[in-house]
């Protein structure tokens, strides 16, 4: 009685609650905008749909123990009875055997193949390459392909633009151009750009990539989640490593382009 | 200020407290070895201390600690053959000084936690204040709010969360379960205590030499351009890491051999299984980051350059995950046995699946130096990223085991909601989110974008308070009757059981939010959008700081004027409750005898009994019975052999790092004809040794001390040569291979400095009149730890020389 009582009270919540993450909560990862983030976004929904109804298992059982034993219900339980013995057990092992690799396979190793896919160099030829070159404090920002050596904005801070829809290729260092004597003194950083839903660390010493590519444009003034943001501890400047981040169509990142090419040439005859 | 000790002659002796004395001798030991290098080496910096001499003065302040609370006495003084002049304090005073009884060592452990909780805690709020605005307002500066959080994390991760339920519960109760009288190794114990305080005093002093940022894991290269004072989270940390690895000697090897007659494995109780599972992994990773804690000190010192652009930071991270990741089970793995300690006792009724729990521990031990590497996805090859979230995800089914056994035991039971048993469930609730947000963490493309926000903070907090601490609390409330012989008040406890859940679960489940919105870590200003869900955190992690303080408040009450409690108030069947509430100081009226399984209920046959009519005869001609003579020589020999083979987990740490930074190589000019009469001294030295040891059985006392004499003699050569092998840097010191090199024969200069002071005290005992044929351990202890080290700097020295 009491098995049928727990499933389908079991039953009904997961359904409740699948059906409210469905509907209502999705979004929690928050807006991402790359081919990166939206498999992070799926991922994060598709592990939170098959754990819901084991966390409503568990916790329904702790619950459960906490109801007072209903009156009807005079015999004293055995103090050996459980759940129809080994049955449970073994039933228990193969489902969380289950679920570790069905959650291991879907999404990790699945996403992971299109990951590996995307970073494949065949797939990367026509990429917009963008040097981040991180420092005690600051991102700088180059784009060798256009002879651009620091991006800036008209109030002089570091910006990051990216076209939409275009593959981006972000060579990641670690360095510090404007230090007096060692530009390889510097820490590790982490570049994460929250919008995109992913990060990769920046370590001394070490040039990485991190493929991305954005599928909508956005700013940083209309959301705070466009923006480059360091994610490793560096120090105390740690909290303030950041740098807007706009991602504007092909022809306003065109007009960008020469506008930063303009100010670099008046900067140089200066 | 003095206080009267009974001698065992009962003559009163004039002696300062303990601990008084501990802060005189430390105080005089750094300020004369401070002002001492910075003399005779200045050019550091700062004309009065520089962090050379700051090192140094701390470890002569850290020895004057030691020796000042009752090491002088209990350790040093019986080396030499020499008996100490007053015995043990009683009473009171118990708890203030050097104890050997493992009750109050397991007190003294507890009282140290909570003081830390209590010290790393009010840190927190004041985190939780300055997260109230997105701007800096509260703290001086965004450095500071850094060293808040390091001093936080790292007191939190070693004194609180790896201690409370090790060195305080499992010194007070372990003995207990498993029917011993005494630990295998009280006076280590009693010594390791005094390395808590000494380690908590030190990292919280840390920001007196400038406010370092790197958090409680020391990331390099940030640590060694850091300010000052992570100088002191290395010592602080390198202190209670030691504390650990004795708390673990001494319990593992009281497990193995001081079980009660009738005490087989499988009959052992759930928490000591959880204790000895934990107590290897600590065995085997706290030498490991020790190493690594002396090798990122060097760095900073000398530089070494092993950890930045020039060597290879990446191998520092490697290093303090390896230790990192085991370290985390070390918190919880207890409280998954405690879980199951304390549900079927609430619900007497049989524990289900007991088996599988077991199962699940040993598991999740063997399992929890595999899946270290899900801290650096972002740091890895893509193929390295697979094998280790299949690890890391799979390491939940160990895990889910000590769940089974848990709502199995639960299913419709009648289960007595008293207040260690909510606690229980609460625990078993959170450590379930706890869990199931790692998850989302082992799985990469998820773990790309959440790692270092917010979400993994509310993440390990769910496990470490919500699993740890919780259990912790409910630890206290239920073996309180059997520490204190008083019942606490069922209606505050479960009320303050309740708040503390209830804020826990607001604060931390806003901080998964407020990351998945995009917050990072470490950070004391943020953009003005999260400004809301981080006053929500903040209003409720004060509220949950006010619980703690209560609970606190009604356990000190209910441990002073509480009800009086009988002596088995759960109607538990292990054998603590057994005896009386508090146990007397041999625990055991009489041995205890077990019979059965202790977590079979619906019988009237108990487990245990404290006779042993029938057993006594069988029993003792079988094997000798715990905490017979020759059973405890037999564990001192054990453990004593089990600590020679963790010392040289250090140089295998350091033979590693060598393969590791292979490309960073120069071209090696080691001075080999050095090398050779190193060799040449040691090994004589070893074979005048090995000779004496032949000689023992024979009690030729002279021969035993001339062979003592020479080797010590040869050992002091082999030092000369050593010093001379670092004086002449034939090889270059700024590179990671030098780097590498003078640590290891740093690391073998300090063995041998210990082995000589060890055979000195052996023929200072000697010559004192011990015979060595009459107890012949002390001197083939001090002569095995010879021979070891020998071996060893012979072995590395052949290594670095020749190969």
């Amino acid at each position: 009685m009491d098995f049928a009582i727990f499933g389908v009270v079991w039953l009904g919540a997961s359904a409740l609650a699948e059906w409210g993450w469905l509907h209502i909560c999705r979004q929690s990862l928050g807006c991402l905008i790359s081919n990166e983030g939206i498999l992070a976004y799926h991922a994060f929904n598709f592990v939170t749909i098959v754990l819901l109804p084991i966390f409503l298992f568990v916790s329904g059982l702790i619950v459960f123990a906490l109801l007072p034993r209903r009156a009807g219900d005079e015999r004293p339980p055995h103090p050996c009875e459980c759940p129809s013995r080994p049955t449970f057990a073994s039933c228990w092992s193969v489902g969380t055997i289950a679920a570790n690799l069905l959650l291991w396979l879907h999404p990790t190793v699945f996403d992971m193949q299109k990951i590996f896919a995307a970073q494949l160099p065949a797939n990367n030829r026509h990429d917009l390459v963008i040097d981040v070159t991180a420092r005690q404090w600051e991102w700088i920002f180059s784009y060798p392909q256009y002879h651009l050596r620091q991006t800036v904005n008209a109030a002089g801070l570091d910006e990051l633009v990216i076209p939409v829809r275009r593959p981006v290729d972000f060579r990641l260092r670690s360095a510090d151009p404007f230090h007096p004597y060692d530009i390889e003194a510097d820490v590790i950083h982490s570049f994460w750009i929250p919008a995109f839903g992913i990060k990769e660390d920046v370590i001394p010493g070490e040039t990485r990539n991190e493929y991305v590519m954005a599928t909508q444009t956005a700013s940083y003034r209309t959301n705070p989640e466009v923006r480059v943001q360091c994610a490793e501890v560096c120090g105390p400047g740690h909290p303030w490593m950041e740098a807007p981040v706009r991602i504007v169509t092909a022809r306003q990142f065109r007009a960008w382009i020469h506008r930063q090419q303009r100010w670099q040439r008046s900067r140089a005859s200066r | 200020m003095a206080q009267h000790v009974l001698q065992p002659s009962s003559r009163k002796v004039q002696v300062m407290p303990p601990v008084l004395r501990g802060f005189l001798w430390a105080g005089v030991g750094f300020l004369a070895v401070n002002a001492l290098v910075a003399t005779l080496w200045p050019g550091f910096g700062h004309p009065w201390t520089t962090e050379v001499s700051l090192t140094l003065g701390w470890t002569a302040a850290l020895a004057g600690w030691l020796l000042g609370v009752g090491a002088y006495e209990e350790v040093v003084l019986p080396l030499f053959g020499i008996r100490a002049p007053i015995g043990e304090a009683t009473g009171w005073r118990r708890y203030f000084g050097f104890a050997t009884d493992h009750k109050v060592v397991g007190i003294q452990y507890l009282t140290c936690s909570a003081a830390a909780f209590l010290l790393a805690g009010m840190i927190a709020m004041a985190m939780r204040l300055e997260l109230t605005s997105p701007t800096l307002f509260f703290f001086r500066g965004s450095g500071q709010y850094l060293a808040a959080v390091g001093v936080h994390g790292t007191i939190m991760m070693f004194a609180v969360a790896t201690v409370a339920l090790v060195g305080g519960f499992g010194n007070y109760c372990v003995p207990l379960m498993i029917g011993a009288q005494t630990t295998v190794f009280p006076r280590l114990s009693a010594l390791g205590l005094w390395l808590i305080p000494a380690g908590v005093l030190t990292v919280a002093m840390s920001p007196l030499l400038g406010y370092w940022t790197t958090g409680w894991r020391g990331y390099e290269p940030l640590g060694s351009q850091d300010p000052g004072g992570i100088l002191f989270y290395y010592l602080g940390v390198l202190a209670m890491a030691w504390s650990s690895t004795l708390v673990s000697l001494n319990l593992v090897t009281t497990i193995v051999f001081c079980r009660a007659p009738g005490l087989t494995w499988p009959r052992l109780p759930m928490y000591v299984w959880g204790i000895l599972t934990i107590t290897l992994l600590n065995l085997l990773w706290l030498p490991e980051i020790q190493i690594t804690f002396i090798l990122e000190l060097l760095d900073r010192l000398v530089p070494l350059n092993l950890f930045n652009a020039a060597g290879q930071p990446l191998a520092q991270l490697e290093l303090f995950w390896l230790f990192g990741h085991p370290e985390v089970y070390v918190i919880v793995v207890p409280a998954f046995a405690l879980w199951n300690e304390i549900i079927p006792v609430m619900a007497q009724k049989t524990l289900y699946a007991r088996s599988w729990a077991i199962l699940g521990l040993i598991v999740v031990m063997l399992l929890s130096g595999l899946v270290w590497a899900h801290h650096l996805f972002t740091n890895m090859r893509n193929a390295e990223m697979i094998p280790f979230s299949f690890l890391t995800e799979m390491i939940s089914v160990p895990t889910g085991f000590g769940f089974l056994a848990a709502l199995g035991t639960l299913w419709r039971s009648r289960y007595r909601l008293t207040t260690p048993a909510l606690l229980v469930l609460m625990s078993l609730f959170n450590f379930l989110i706890g869990g199931m947000s790692g998850v989302y963490l082992a799985d990469p493309p998820v773990d790309l974008q959440v790692h270092n926000t917010m979400f993994v903070v509310a993440h390990f907090h769910y496990t470490i308070i919500g699993g740890m601490i919780f259990a912790w609390i409910a630890a206290c409330y239920y073996w309180l009757p059997k520490m204190s012989g008083h019942l606490y008040n069922e209606l505050w406890g479960k009320l303050l059981a309740l708040w503390i859940f209830l804020s826990f679960n607001v604060a931390y489940s806003a901080m998964f939010l407020v990351g998945l919105e995009g917050m990072n870590r470490w950070v004391a200003a943020y953009p003005p959008y999260l400004q809301s869900l981080n006053g929500i955190i903040s209003v409720a992690a004060w509220a949950l700081g006010a619980g703690f303080l209560l609970h606190a408040a009604h356990i000190v009450w209910a441990w002073r004027k509480g009800p009086p409690a009988p002596d088995n108030p759960w109607n538990g069947r292990t054998l603590e409750w057994l005896t009386t509430s508090p146990p007397p100081p041999c625990n055991f009226a009489a041995v205890p005898v077990v019979t059965g399984n202790f977590y079979v209920y619906g019988t009237d046959v108990p487990p245990a009994a404290t006779h042993w009519d029938r057993f006594q005869q069988q029993r003792e001609t079988q094997h000798p019975v715990s905490g017979s003579a020759p059973r405890l020589q037999a564990a001192t020999r054990w453990g004593f052999r089990l600590f020679l083979a963790i010392q040289l987990i250090p140089f295998i740490v350091l033979l590693a790092l060598r393969y590791e930074l292979m490309g960073a190589y120069v071209a090696s000019q080691v001075n080999q004809r050095l090398g050779m009469g190193e060799d040449f001294f040691m090994l004589c030295s070893l074979v005048s040794l090995w000779r004496a040891l032949a000689a023992l059985p024979r009690q030729a006392s002279a021969s035993i001390n001339r062979r003592l004499h020479c080797s010590l003699g040869l050992g002091i050569l082999y030092l000369a040569l050593l010093t001379c092998d670092g004086i002449h840097r034939a090889v270059p010191v700024g590179t990671p291979y030098g780097g590498l090199f003078y640590t290891t024969l740093g690391i073998s200069f300090g063995y041998t400095v210990i082995g000589l002071f060890v055979l000195t005290a052996t023929v200072v005992r000697i010559r004192r009149g011990a015979i060595p044929g009459h107890d012949p351990w002390p001197i083939q202890a001090a002569i095995w730890y010879w021979l070891f080290q020998g071996a060893v700097a012979m072995a590395t020295n052949l290594d670095f020389h020749w190969l």
